[in-house]
């Protein structure tokens, strides 16, 4: 482990990190990583066959939101953790009742 | 070995589970046609017992017409038994042309397109109609049809709590920045029988510019002057952009359903709607049936009107006896007992005097709002109802719940 570098960043004297602040830094070292190790060439190759096939390809960081009851999963992504909040919010609103015919 | 031990065995818990919660849907296997009297054979190999059907969504009476039956047979006759095909391949007949153009002339619309059901239509027409820059704001409580559907499209989903106009015109204001916006709603709710407002709600389209989505599954046929839904209730006749609905209820009760409304959003269900495009056609003998349903209640308000007739008679009978029942005017009356075992239980108990009806409880309703979900049909007559109240009392009688209020019954059995 003599090679392993540390990134050590102090924070401001006073301040304590967030819930949402280490979910953030969790999920910026997440696409550090991805983007170093486990961005391969099989993916570049999926991107060219979509492009060939006349789609337009976006893919890149985004928020996850879900929620779980028993056996039901909701979730939902967004632009920012309010966006992807609402969308599972609307979700599970609709999974509160199974209705009848 | 794909279905292994461990695979069978998952599954078998997972029934447990679902029994467990007291979600376990048991078929009664009934040996007569539907009608307001039918031999009910339950628990199955019990001998077929006579009852009442109070739990059918046979609101015309129309399941077993002999005018309907022999329309379909002569369907099955000069049309055939089934098509092979999809409609836009080689299974479109004259009588399904035919059966589209009177549903658009009883609907009120400009243009219908036949579905396998009205499931099938609500899972298709949205991803249709709509894309990632419009929004679907919909009623909480909308049938589990309308939710599926929703969730197929790309469009932004939203919610407004159950019939609140309030909060359905906030919603629209929110979404101005949307390209369309459309307000989702059943026509009458399912579990509590009440109708959406829709004079309202068009009000609002009006002033937020959005278009207005029904589902009139439990209204087509008979609610409103003439039985054309709940557009004709509110005096909102030609105002509603998409109306769902079904042949399976009170258009005759067989199976099928149907987009109506604008010309050019049928006209994208029929190019882009999935279930459409993908499953076989409506049979011969359904449109054939389904086209005398149309021909005998636009000749005559008749059965609607004894409908009516029969609802206002049973809300009287089950209040005067004092049972609380959730008010309104649908043919759909629920008879609250708060308490899920206790809605199991009365329902058994009557199944027992001659009446079929089931109970409901959470997840099916809300929390704390079990209940017996009672449907009146033309095919009754006052001596059902009569027998019907008096098998009620009888077991309401026993479990002390006449005259109770709702706080009374909860303190009894809980909720």
């Amino acid at each position: 482990m003599a090679n392993t570098q540390f990134i050590e960043v102090p924070l401001p004297e006073g301040v304590r990190a967030s819930h949402m602040d280490l979910e953030l830094l969790k999920a910026m070292l997440h696409a550090i990583v991805c983007l170093h190790f486990e961005w391969s060439s099989e993916s570049e190759k999926m991107i060219q066959e979509l492009e060939h096939d006349g789609w337009s390809v976006h893919c890149g960081p985004t928020w996850l939101a879900l929620c779980r009851r028993g056996q039901s999963l909701e979730q939902a992504t967004g632009r920012t953790p309010d966006e992807a909040i609402a969308r599972l919010y609307h979700e599970a609103r609709f999974d509160t009742r199974y209705g009848c015919p | 070995m794909a279905f292994s031990q461990a695979a069978r065995d998952w599954y078998h818990r997972e029934i447990a589970g679902i029994r467990d919660a007291g979600l376990y849907k048991e078929e009664r296997f009934i040996h007569s046609l539907q009608d307001a009297d039918i031999e009910v054979e339950f628990p199955a190999g019990a001998s077929p017992a006579r009852v009442i059907n109070l739990c059918a969504n046979n609101y015309l009476g129309l399941s077993s017409h002999p005018e309907v039956i022999a329309a379909a047979h002569e369907g099955l006759d000069h049309r055939g038994y089934g098509l092979s095909s999809v409609r836009f391949i080689c299974g479109t007949q004259d009588i399904h042309r035919e059966l589209e153009r009177k549903l658009t002339a009883f609907l009120g619309t400009e243009d219908t397109l036949l579905f396998p059901s009205c499931m099938d239509a609500n899972a298709g027409v949205f991803e249709a109609v709509l894309n990632e820059q419009d929004v679907m704001i919909a009623d909480r409580l909308v049938h589990a049809s309308i939710v599926d559907g929703m969730r197929l499209c790309k469009a932004m989903q939203d919610t407004y709590k159950h019939a609140d106009m309030g909060h359905l015109e906030e919603k629209l204001v929110e979404h101005q920045d949307k390209r369309f916006r459309l307000i989702i709603t059943d026509g009458v709710f399912s579990m509590d029988g009440d109708l959406a407002p829709l004079d309202q709600i068009v009000a609002l389209a009006e002033k937020h510019n959005a278009m207005v989505f029904v589902d009139d599954s439990h209204a087509s046929g008979y609610i409103g002057k003439t039985g054309r839904g709940t557009h004709e209730h509110f005096g909102v006749l030609g105002k509603i952009d998409i109306i769902t609905t079904t042949l399976g209820k009170a258009l005759g009760g067989a199976s099928g359903g149907c987009v109506s409304g604008r010309a050019e959003l049928v006209e994208m269900c029929r190019q882009r709607a999935r279930p459409y495009l993908f499953s076989n056609t409506v049979a011969p003998v359904i449109v054939s049936g389904a086209l005398k349903v149309l021909e005998l209640i636009s000749a005559s308000t008749e059965r609607r009107d004894k409908l009516e007739e029969n609802t206002r008679y049973w809300r009287n009978l089950l209040t005067d006896a004092g049972f609380d029942i959730k008010k309104g005017s649908s043919s759909i009356v629920p008879v609250m007992l708060y308490n899920a075992k206790l809605a199991q239980d009365v329902a058994r108990d009557l199944f027992v005097e001659g009446i079929y009806v089931i109970g409901f409880f959470f997840p099916v309703v809300a929390k704390g709002q079990a209940r017996i979900r009672t449907q009146l049909s033309a095919a009754h007559d006052k001596h059902h109802l009569d027998r019907a109240i008096a098998a009620f009392i009888k077991v309401g009688k026993k479990y002390d719940i006449l005259g109770k209020t709702k706080a009374e019954v909860i303190a009894t059995y809980g909720n």
